[in-house]
């Protein structure tokens, strides 16, 4: 009865709807679907919601496949009135595809480049660094801005048509000014972060990738290929949400605003956490202190709730002590935290 | 305007974009979620067709959910027990209090749909979308999908079949919990932006 949503009548008249877009609809054809829409007013209004659902989608796909929001969209109803012809984007499209696979490719052969030049002590021209515990913000040459959190590097490669920033550690937050015609494309850990101008920000671990929208939609492309030599399906994520990928998959998740929040309170030189294990508080602590502080097992479990500031890991530790009277055993560079 | 078409662009206008509200009625007021579809195409067909014989209501909105109000309550007399308490729900349901509701949710589609649409891409088979992704988005034509696939035309059709119902399933009627959280992060965004 249900095909894949919707009823045998709707799964009919969608595709009517579809049948409609082909190049080779006629009059024959129109006929017949009259006729299928006069036999029943079930026929009318499946007919009628999916003509309306559709348009939806088409407007909705056309938003996430162009960088120009605004480029009109074809609506059915457009398609329905005029003579017969097929939807298909402009021929502009796939030449900006095929631009950002060259860019794809480029990036890897500089990749190897940035391990040499990061050895220099000097900053060389497109190349932004922060130390352990300090934050930066930069402007880039197309007035984009970027925040750098603790121990980041980005390296910027503007030219041509495209920009290019490659996210070589760390985390950072990109509120990118919108130029549909240069695609800002973000590179990190085999994956292609396309920016439809948009605010988000980018933190790479060891093993994931996490991307968190606050603004707009960005795309995420994996560069890896799957186990049959294609590419994986692409990543839309929108605001609100947060993605993290590996290797082998990418997940999303719709982020509460309070969490939105907390996810980039290190802008403000804070750390929010809400019931988090103390472990993981540890090692986020970590990311921002040269002194590190390690917390045995036993206790790595206890949830911590509340704002901190990110630098001053004195304060937190002095908090934990009257609190959960746990003992500190503190060494040069490191602080021990037992029951 | 034709007669008909006049009607069509009635029942767009007024009655489709009430969808979001009037499934959460009707989910409210029946337990079986497998019966809704049915319910709301038999509901649409009712309208359609005494607003064809009958003329447009004046209060389209009242007109929708007095209607899914009666469809709802002969469906309960054939089932053998009635749930009583779905029944004594629906007799003290106000219509125009269900009107004055729904005012301001008519309007707030545009946003949520790129949210929905992201949400089913993510949520199709793995085929489905880089069938769907190449022909729609990257421009290519059948011909050249089902080149760059290895497989046939008319497999690429009959994926891009299944990848448009199962968008525009979930566009019309999403799963609920996901828009339901949506809308509410959204509405506290904007109650965040006024203070």
């Amino acid at each position: 009865m249900i095909h894949d949503g919707l009823t045998a009548e709707e799964a009919c008249a969608l595709d009517w709807c579809l049948r409609q877009q082909q190049a080779d609809w006629n009059a024959t054809e129109a006929a017949e679907l009259q006729r299928w829409l006069d036999a029943s007013p079930l026929h009318a209004v499946a007919f009628l919601r999916m003509e309306h659902g559709l348009a939806r989608v088409e407007h909705s796909l056309t938003e996430v496949g162009t960088p120009a929001a605004s480029r009109p969209s074809p609506t059915l109803t457009a398609v329905r009135s005029a003579a017969p012809k097929a939807v298909t984007p402009p021929p502009a499209a796939r030449g900006r595809w095929k631009a950002l696979a060259w860019a794809a490719s480029l990036a890897l052969l500089l990749g190897g480049g940035a391990l040499i030049t990061a050895q220099l002590m000097i900053e060389p021209a497109g190349q932004y660094t922060t130390a352990v515990g300090s934050h930066r913000t930069v402007v880039l040459e197309d007035g984009s801005r970027v925040e750098l959190n603790t121990d980041t590097r980005i390296r910027t490669v503007f030219e041509g048509d495209t920009r290019q920033v490659h996210l070589v550690r760390g985390e950072a937050y990109f509120d990118v000014r919108p130029d549909p015609k240069r695609p800002f494309i973000v590179h990190a850990d085999g994956q292609r972060i396309v920016v439809l101008g948009t605010r988000f920000a980018v933190r790479r671990d060891a093993e994931r990738l996490r991307v968190v929208v606050t603004h707009g939609t960005v795309r995420i492309d994996p560069l890896a290929l799957r186990k049959d030599n294609k590419p994986p399906p692409p990543v839309i994520a929108t605001r609100g949400d947060a993605v993290v990928v590996d290797q082998r998959s990418a997940l999303v998740t719709v982020l509460p605003d309070e969490r939105l929040d907390s996810e980039l309170a290190w802008r403000t030189g804070f750390l929010m956490f809400d019931n988090v294990q103390l472990g993981q508080v540890a090692a986020e602590f970590n990311r921002y202190n040269q002194r590190k502080l390690v917390v045995d097992d036993e206790i790595a479990s206890i949830r911590i709730s509340g704002n901190f500031e990110a630098s001053n890991l004195g304060a937190f530790i002095r908090l934990l002590q009257q609190v959960h009277e746990l003992n500190l055993d503190e060494h040069r560079g490191w602080v021990r935290v037992s029951a | 305007m034709s007669e008909k078409e006049d009607l069509d662009t009635w029942f767009r206008q007024e009655v489709l974009p009430l969808e979001p509200a009037l499934m959460r009625f009707l989910r409210r007021n029946w337990r079986d979620e497998e019966d809704l579809p049915d319910f709301r195409q038999e509901l649409y067909a009712n309208i359609y067709d005494s607003a064809r014989k009958g003329g447009r209501p004046t209060h389209a909105r009242a007109f929708i959910f007095t209607a899914a109000r009666n469809m709802l309550i002969s469906n309960m007399r054939r089932l053998r027990v009635i749930p009583i308490d779905r029944v004594a729900d629906l007799g003290e349901l106000n219509v125009s209090g269900i009107v004055d509701l729904l005012t301001p949710e008519r309007e707030a589609l545009g946003n949520e749909d790129l949210h929905r649409i992201q949400n089913a891409l993510n949520r199709l088979p793995a085929r489905c979308r880089e069938t769907l992704w190449m022909r729609r988005i990257d421009g290519l034509s059948q011909k050249e999908v089902a080149t760059a696939l290895g497989i046939g035309e008319r497999t690429v059709e009959e994926q891009m079949r299944r990848a448009m119902r199962q968008l525009v399933a979930a566009m019309l009627d999403g799963p609920a919990k996901l828009a339901d959280r949506v809308g509410k992060a959204k509405a506290k965004a904007k109650a965040g932006a006024g203070k």
